[in-house]
C-alpha cells in the first residue's frame, strides 16, 4: 500500500477532504484530531491491519508519518 | 467466574428519569456544528437529568413503587434490597436502608448498597439471586441506577472537553426477582483491578481528600483504555458465555449492552456476531445510564409492548472497575413496564438550605 | 430474621490488622485543657481505654490488603484461587470505583473473579461473610475473600479538647480484617440478617456524598435510640437464631460481639445469657472498630493461640442502617492469624496539588 493510499484512508475516517493531510502535517493541527477520531483510528487499524493501538502509543504520534509507519500488516 | 442459580426468576421491570429531556444542543453553549459532531460521533442526542434535589435513590424509589403496585406484590414477602449504585445518597448508612424505610419494607430483609456502575446491573442480578436461592425470602428488588449529570451540569461550564456532562444521563431503575421452580440465572462475570484507574473519581474520599482545584465529584475517564478493553473483553466473554451455554446469537430475541457509546457497541455486536437490529440502543436519547442502562434499554424497547411473548436478553455489562459481566435474561414483555417520570424526592431533614 | 444456609462452605482463615499509632485517652488528662473527670468518666462508662489510628497517608485498604497478604503468607490462598472478593467498608479509597477493585490489582487476583465494596458498617462481617458464602456457592470458584474495614478514628483534627469535633470522636478506632472462605463439602455457614430504615438517621454521615454534596464531616448520633435498638433488637434475632439451629447458647466458646461499648456488650450478653467470661472484649485496647471489631476481637483472643483446637463462635454485629446479623463460627484456632500492626501504604500517583 503507498503512503498515498493510506492518507486517503485516514482522510475518510477522519471525514477529512481528499487532499487536507500529508505525511509532514502535524495531527495537534487538525481540529478533528480529537478523542473521537482515535478512537476512528483505533477501529481502522485493528480491522484493516491487524494492530492495536494503546493509549501510550497514540501519545506517541505527532505526524501523520508517524502513523503511516505503522501501518502495515502486523 | 462462572455461576449458576437455580429456581429464581426475573418478573418485573421499571425505570424511572425526570420528567424533562434535555437536548445536547439545549444543553451546549459550543457552536452548532460541534454539537453535531458530538451526536454523530457518541449517538447521544439529548438525556434526561435529576431536577436539583433529585438522586438516584428517589428514581429507584418511584421505579420500585410502580413495579410493586403493577405486580401486587405483598411488601411483607420481600426479603432482599440490594442498591446498586456510585452515587448513593450519604456516606452511611447505606441508601438501601433508607429505600426500605420509604418503601415500606419489612425488617425481615437484607439490605446493603453495592458500588458498582457499568457491570452493575447484572451483577446485582447475580448477587440477589444468590441471596433469594440461600434463604426462605420469595421476592428480591435490585434496584440500579446512577445520577451524577445534575452535578455535571451544574458546573458545566467549568469543564473542558465535550464528555461527562453531555454523555451521562440520571436515572434508576427497579426489577424485581421470584424464588419459584423452574427459573435459573446464569452469569459469566470477570474483574481486572490493574485497571482501575481507567474510570476514576480519584479525590473527595479517603485516599486523596482534598483535589487540586476543590472538585470532588467527577470522574476522569481514559476514553482509550475503556474503548480497548470493552472492545475486546465483551466481545469475548459474550462468546464464551453463548460457549458454556451452547446458545448462539440466534437464541436471543435482543443483545443488550451498557450503553457506553455507539461504536464501542457496535463493535462488540459485529464482534459477538450479532446482527446490530439485534442490538438495543438507548443511549441516543438517555445517554450513558451507568447501571439503568441494561434495564432502561429494556424498559424503552419493550415497556409498551401489549403482547405477552417472552423476551430472551443477552445482557452485557462493562466499565468501571475494570469490571464486566454477562447473564442471559428471560422475562415476559407484559412484565416491563412503561418509563417513569418523576420529579419527586425524599425530605430528609438534612439539606442546609431548608434549615434557616 | 432472614437465614440463610450456605452448604458446603467454611471459614477457613481469619486475619486482622491495625495502625500502628496509638492513642491513650487516659494520658489525654495530661492535656491542661483537658477536665479529667470527664477523661475518666468516658473510660469507665464506654470501657474505651485506647485505641489504634492511622494517619492521613493510609487507608481502610492499606490495612485490609495487609490481613489478606498475611493469609496468603500463611499458605492458604494463592491469588488464582480467588474468584470472590467483597469489600465491606464506610471509608472507601475513592467515590468510585469500588476499593475492592484497586485491592484485586493490589493482590494481584485473576480476571475470573467478581470484586465490589458493600457500604455496610458495625454489621459489615456477618453481612459480607454471608454474601459471599453464597457467591461463592453458586460458581465454579474455589475460594473468597471477604475484607471489612474502617478508619473511623483517622482524622485531619487531633484529639484534644480543643480540636476534637465531638466525644463521639472518642469512640472510634481504625481497623481491618480478611476472611477466606472455601469450599468444603463436610461445613455448612448459617446466618440471621436483619435491617430497620427507619432507623437510618441514628447513625448517619448525611452530606458529602450525592443528595447532600457540601455539608459537614459528621452529625451526632442518636445515642438513645442505638442504645434501644441494641439491647432489644440483638437479643431477639439471636433467640430466633439459636432456635432454628436447635443450638443453646452455652454450646458456644465465646460470644462475640461488635464492640460498641461496655453498656452495650454487658447488657445483649446479659439479655442472652452468656456470662461475660465467655465475652471476649478488644474495645478497651482498640476501641469501637466498626465492620472489623468481631473478626477483630477474635483475632484478639485467638490469634497468637498456640493450641490446636476447634472453638464455636457466635457473633454478631449490629448499628449503622440499622443492620443487625448473627453468624456462628467455627474454626480452628491455627486459623485464627496474630495481629499485625498495618505498615502497608498505597501511592496512587494522584497529586494533591
Amino acid at each position: 500500500m503507498t503512503d498515498q493510499e493510506k492518507i486517503a484512508m485516514l482522510e475518510e475516517t477522519w471525514e477529512l477532504d481528499e487532499g487536507t493531510l500529508t505525511a509532514d502535517t502535524v495531527l495537534a493541527d487538525v481540529d478533528e484530531y480529537d478523542s473521537m477520531a482515535k478512537l476512528s483510528l483505533i477501529v481502522l487499524m485493528d480491522d484493516e491491519f491487524g494492530v492495536k493501538l494503546t493509549g501510550d502509543v497514540i501519545k506517541g504520534f505527532e505526524t501523520v508519518a508517524d502513523i503511516l509507519k505503522l501501518m502495515e500488516n502486523a | 467466574m462462572f455461576t449458576e442459580i437455580n429456581n429464581v426468576k426475573v418478573i418485573g421491570m421499571a425505570a424511572a428519569v425526570s420528567p424533562e429531556w434535555d437536548s445536547i444542543s439545549d444543553l451546549s453553549d459550543e457552536d452548532e456544528a460541534t454539537v453535531q459532531r458530538f451526536i454523530k460521533k457518541t449517538g447521544v442526542s439529548g438525556r434526561y437529568s435529576a431536577s436539583p434535589r433529585q438522586t438516584t435513590a428517589d428514581f429507584c424509589f418511584a421505579a420500585a413503587e410502580k413495579l410493586l403496585e403493577e405486580k401486587q406484590i405483598d411488601k411483607k414477602e420481600i426479603g432482599v434490597l440490594v442498591f446498586v449504585t456510585q452515587t448513593g445518597d450519604y456516606r452511611l448508612p447505606a441508601s438501601a436502608c433508607v429505600l426500605q424505610y420509604r418503601l415500606g419494607l419489612p425488617k425481615e430483609c437484607i439490605c446493603f448498597d453495592v458500588n458498582l456502575g457499568c457491570s452493575g446491573f447484572v451483577y446485582g442480578l447475580n448477587v440477589l439471586a444468590s441471596l433469594l436461592s440461600n434463604t426462605a425470602v420469595k421476592y428480591g428488588l435490585l434496584l440500579a441506577g446512577d445520577s451524577s449529570a445534575r452535578e455535571f451540569s451544574t458546573r458545566r461550564k467549568q469543564r473542558e472537553g465535550h464528555s461527562g456532562n453531555w454523555l451521562f444521563g440520571d436515572s434508576g431503575t427497579a426489577t424485581l426477582m421470584e424464588k419459584t421452580e423452574g427459573g435459573r440465572l446464569q452469569f459469566l462475570s470477570q474483574t481486572d483491578g490493574s485497571g482501575y484507574k481507567a474510570i476514576i473519581s480519584p479525590y473527595g474520599s479517603w485516599r486523596n481528600p482534598d483535589s487540586p482545584d476543590g472538585r470532588t465529584h467527577y470522574v476522569v475517564m481514559d476514553d482509550i483504555a475503556v474503548f480497548n478493553f470493552a472492545t475486546a473483553e465483551a466481545p469475548k466473554q459474550l462468546n464464551d458465555f453463548m460457549a458454556k451455554t451452547g446458545t448462539t446469537p440466534d437464541d436471543y430475541d435482543c443483545l443488550v449492552l451498557h450503553q457506553a457509546n455507539l461504536m464501542i457497541m457496535k463493535r462488540v455486536a459485529k464482534k459477538s456476531e450479532f446482527p446490530e437490529e439485534k442490538m438495543l440502543v438507548s443511549m441516543d436519547r438517555f445517554g450513558n445510564t451507568s447501571s439503568s442502562s441494561i434495564p432502561i434499554s429494556l424498559v424503552d424497547k419493550y415497556g409498551e409492548t401489549e403482547d405477552d411473548r417472552t423476551v430472551k436478553a443477552l445482557c452485557c455489562g462493562f466499565g468501571v472497575g475494570l469490571s464486566w459481566a454477562t447473564c442471559a435474561l428471560e422475562i415476559a414483555a407484559a412484565d416491563i413496564l412503561p418509563l417513569v417520570h418523576t420529579d419527586a424526592y425524599y425530605k430528609d431533614g438534612y439539606n442546609l438550605d431548608d434549615q434557616v | 430474621m432472614v437465614f440463610s444456609n450456605y452448604e458446603g462452605i467454611r471459614i477457613a482463615c481469619i486475619a486482622a490488622s491495625v495502625p500502628e499509632g496509638r492513642v491513650d485517652i487516659a494520658a489525654m488528662a495530661d492535656d491542661p485543657n483537658e477536665d479529667p473527670k470527664f477523661v475518666k468518666s468516658f473510660i469507665k462508662k464506654t470501657g474505651i481505654a485506647g485505641k489504634h489510628k492511622c494517619g492521613m497517608d493510609q487507608t481502610a485498604a492499606d490495612f485490609s490488603y495487609t490481613a489478606a497478604k498475611q493469609i496468603e503468607a500463611a499458605g492458604k490462598y494463592t491469588p488464582e484461587e480467588i474468584g470472590v472478593l467483597i469489600n465491606v467498608t464506610q471509608n472507601p479509597d475513592y467515590r468510585t470505583p469500588s476499593t475492592a477493585l484497586v485491592l484485586h490489582k493490589r493482590l494481584g487476583l485473576s480476571k475470573s473473579c467478581l470484586a465490589f465494596d458493600v457500604n455496610l458498617g458495625c454489621s459489615g462481617f456477618v453481612y459480607g461473610v454471608s454474601l459471599a458464602a453464597g457467591m461463592l456457592m453458586a460458581s465454579d470458584a474455589k475460594k473468597a475473600l471477604v475484607l471489612v474495614g474502617d478508619t473511623l478514628a483517622r482524622s485531619r483534627k487531633g484529639l484534644g479538647v480543643d480540636q476534637r469535633s465531638s466525644n463521639t470522636t472518642l469512640l472510634f478506632g481504625d481497623a481491618s480484617s480478611a476472611t477466606l472462605l472455601e469450599k468444603d463439602d463436610a461445613s455448612r455457614l448459617t446466618s440471621a440478617l436483619m435491617s430497620d430504615g427507619t432507623g437510618h438517621k441514628a447513625l448517619s454521615t448525611p452530606y458529602n456524598a450525592w443528595k447532600h454534596p457540601v455539608g459537614p464531616e459528621s452529625i451526632p448520633s442518636d445515642d438513645i435510640a442505638v442504645f434501644n435498638f441494641t439491647i432489644n433488637e440483638v437479643p431477639a434475632l439471636v433467640e430466633e437464631y439459636l432456635t432454628k439451629l436447635g443450638a443453646e447458647i452455652d454450646g458456644y466458646d465465646d460470644l462475640v460481639l461488635h464492640q460498641a461499648n461496655m453498656m452495650i456488650i454487658k447488657n445483649i450478653a446479659k439479655r442472652v445469657g452468656m456470662p461475660m467470661e465467655k465475652v471476649p472484649v478488644s474495645l478497651d485496647r482498640f476501641g469501637n472498630t466498626s465492620g472489623a471489631s468481631v473478626p477483630l476481637t477474635i483475632v484478639d483472643k485467638y490469634g497468637s493461640c498456640d493450641e490446636n483446637k476447634e472453638v464455636r463462635l457466635l457473633t454478631s454485629g449490629y448499628g449503622v442502617g440499622l443492620s443487625w446479623g448473627v453468624m456462628e463460627v467455627t474454626i480452628n484456632t491455627k486459623d485464627i492469624l496474630p495481629l499485625t500492626y498495618g505498615k502497608d501504604r498505597y501511592d496512587d500517583d494522584y497529586p494533591d496539588e
